[in-house]
């Protein structure tokens, strides 16, 4: 292997210019619900990336011909301001922010239940405010926060971290020296309760035997990156006291309610126990109420159908209507299992 | 906000029906703004910047200086510009790419008030003044600041200063809020000279700190710092950006409605009254910092 090693990137004890061994990530920081104007937000900085990420719907995708008539469109738009990278950068997309664009929301598409929302848009903004080797994997990791706090639901939050090849070690969450004078570079995201991969870039050199130690090595990544989205979700909700910000779901008993969007291996699997008779169709119908109208919660009170499910699905919810209510307008119904959802997909 | 919003009518209505008694939706004054939050060089990838909360408005602003050509009538002047992106996060009405008319007022009458205020001296931005400064020429009445190298900056070219503002969630008064970051921004810029070989960095100092203050006409009523649903329902609107003195550096009136001489007179005096205790504000914030 051919080294461009001007810059010592590795010292004789095995660890890099920052003091990580190999296997570390930069510190990260997540906040979510930063914007009072989007349905959901987060901002994340992780080393010396900082970046925000805001998602506004579902809504009715505009213009029409982009509606797919049996499910939602995630539309992620990556962006870097003019002050986020060492010499300007002009502003608006070029070909490398397009790509970018493109592969993070095919990522999203794979975790959203975008089958419950019809022709509607998910729009994912993704503004890098500070560039520092890894954005692209901040985003997604931002990104999937940013859904759940807009009440999304999702098979998993993305979790995504780059591995690469430094000189002649495999190491984790590459900064941007390393980046610059590495040999690899091997973006990757998991749903981390299956881990199924869906991101995968990879450029530069690597044997066979070095993809799969990068690979461990960004799984392992991930699933702490998901903690700390997890622990950041959990942390909005405990220290926000009277839940005035919280446009989708203001006064709803915050913790479980929000939790069983993304973190139902768990806790979440009681809740959903009840409604096993729920099929795709109720589903479908369900989805399509929340997207037409922010009176979903009671649209659904109206229907017989979700209404019996909703009694059986869960006591808790049947004993107060109000929080039927929040989730209905906050886009995600309760009265659908997320498991059912996934086993009709697959 | 861009011309796709739309206000409920009942809002409207209520909005107006307040206004004609003087109070405003939020409660607050007439002369009041909203809270004022601004951080200061939170950005490493910028030479100066700032995050600005106006209320929930929120905006980064980030300054950046490069070499770059002076305009050919001005071969020895600094560069100055401002662009704002007003970009689609900021607001569920706003859609994705084409340069919004707003977003270009906005950053035109920002780039006024920091032009016009000559708080920056664009005659002492040309490189070759950065190269002087070795000779013990003073730039902004300092001293010289140590060698300076002759760097592969070629002869003739000035600094470029690329004040970019990045509106991210959108509540209101776009106009006070990016030219209070801007300003901020400025206040904590570097010259990075030593990037370019030109010597030691220096402070970009700023000569006075413009303040700009945006009023909106609704019914007879006029308010200070308009939040998102009264910039919907305003008729008129006008900025008015002052310098240390009192005195009027740049104006812009807006919107379809229309302002008489008597309020201008009136918006004028309260902006004179109010800008010293903004600037107080800015500058607490930013030596805090």
């Amino acid at each position: 292997m051919q080294k461009k090693d001007s810059v010592i990137l590795m010292d004789e004890n095995g660890k890099r210019r920052d003091g990580r061994a190999p296997g570390d990530l930069r510190p990260i920081h997540i906040e979510a619900n930063v914007l009072s104007n989007a349905s959901g937000s987060c901002y994340l900085e992780w080393g010396g990336n900082k970046l925000l990420v805001a998602v506004h719907g579902p809504r009715e995708a505009q213009p029409r011909h982009l509606q797919d008539q049996t499910k939602a469109i995630i539309q992620c738009r990556y962006n870097m301001a003019a002050f986020s990278v060492g010499e300007r950068k002009r502003p608006g997309p070029d070909r490398r922010s397009t790509e970018i664009s493109k592969v993070l929301s095919e990522a999203l598409d794979a975790a959203v239940f975008t089958q419950r929302f019809p022709r509607a848009t998910i729009d994912v903004y993704i503004e890098v405010l500070e560039a520092s080797a890894g954005t692209r994997c901040a985003g997604l990791t931002a990104a999937s926060v940013a859904l759940a706090d807009a009440g999304i639901p999702m098979r998993d939050m993305v979790a995504a971290v780059a591995a690469g090849k430094v000189g002649d070690t495999v190491v984790l969450d590459l900064d941007k020296e390393e980046d610059n004078h590495g040999t690899a570079d091997l973006p990757m995201a998991i749903l981390p309760r299956t881990g199924e991969i869906v991101l995968l870039q990879m450029d530069g050199h690597l044997t066979a035997d070095e993809l799969d130690r990068a690979q461990t090595m960004a799984i392992e990544g991930c699933l702490e990156i998901n903690r700390q989205q997890v622990e950041a979700l959990k942390k909005c909700y405990q220290s926000d006291d009277n839940g005035a910000d919280n446009a989708g779901y203001a006064d709803s008993d915050g913790g479980d309610a929000d939790t069983a969007g993304y973190d139902d291996s768990d806790d979440g699997a009681t809740d959903n126990a009840g409604s096993d008779d729920s099929d795709g169709g109720d589903a479908d119908n369900a989805g399509s109420a929340d997207v037409d109208a922010d009176n979903a919660g009671s649209d659904d009170s109206d229907d017989d159908d979700a209404d019996n499910n909703e009694h059986e699905a869960d006591e808790k919810i049947d004993d107060d209507p109000q929080v039927t209510e929040t989730f209905g307008s906050g886009g995600l119904d309760p009265n659908v299992s997320l498991f059912d959802e996934k086993e009709g997909d697959e | 906000m861009s011309r796709k919003s739309v206000i409920s009518t009942i809002k409207r209505d209520h909005l107006l029906a307040l206004a004609a008694q003087g109070k405003r939706i939020d409660g607050r004054d007439g002369d009041q703004f909203r809270d004022l939050d601004i951080q200061f060089g939170l950005i490493g990838s910028a030479d100066g910047s700032s995050r600005l909360k106006l209320g929930d408005t929120q905006v980064y602003c980030g300054v950046k200086l490069e070499p770059g050509t002076p305009y050919p009538d001005q071969p020895s002047q600094g560069v100055l510009t401002t662009s704002v992106e007003l970009v689609a996060m900021a607001h569920p009405d706003l859609g994705y790419g084409s340069p919004r008319e707003e977003a270009i007022e906005v950053a035109r009458v920002v780039d006024r008030g920091i032009r016009e205020s000559q708080c920056l001296d664009l005659s002492l931005l040309s490189i070759s003044s950065e190269k002087n400064n070795s000779d013990g020429k003073a730039i902004d009445g300092k001293a010289s600041e140590g060698d300076v190298s002759e760097g592969g900056v070629p002869e003739g070219l000035v600094w470029t200063i690329y004040i970019d503002l990045h509106v991210v969630n959108h509540a209101g008064n776009l106009f006070d809020a990016c030219s209070l970051a801007a300003v901020s921004a400025l206040m904590c810029t570097t010259v990075p000279n030593e990037k370019y070989g030109l010597g030691k960095d220096r402070p970009l100092a700023l000569s006075c700190t413009p303040i700009s203050n945006t009023f909106v006409k609704m019914g007879t009523s006029l308010f200070l710092d308009p939040g998102p649903d009264e910039g919907l329902v305003a008729d008129a609107r006008l900025t008015v950006t002052l310098d240390d003195a009192g005195d009027i550096r740049a104006m812009q009136k807006g919107l379809r409605g229309t302002i008489l001489g008597s309020e201008v007179k009136k918006l004028i005096n309260t902006a004179q009254e109010l800008a010293p205790k903004t600037r107080m504000l800015l500058l607490e914030q930013f030596q805090r910092t």
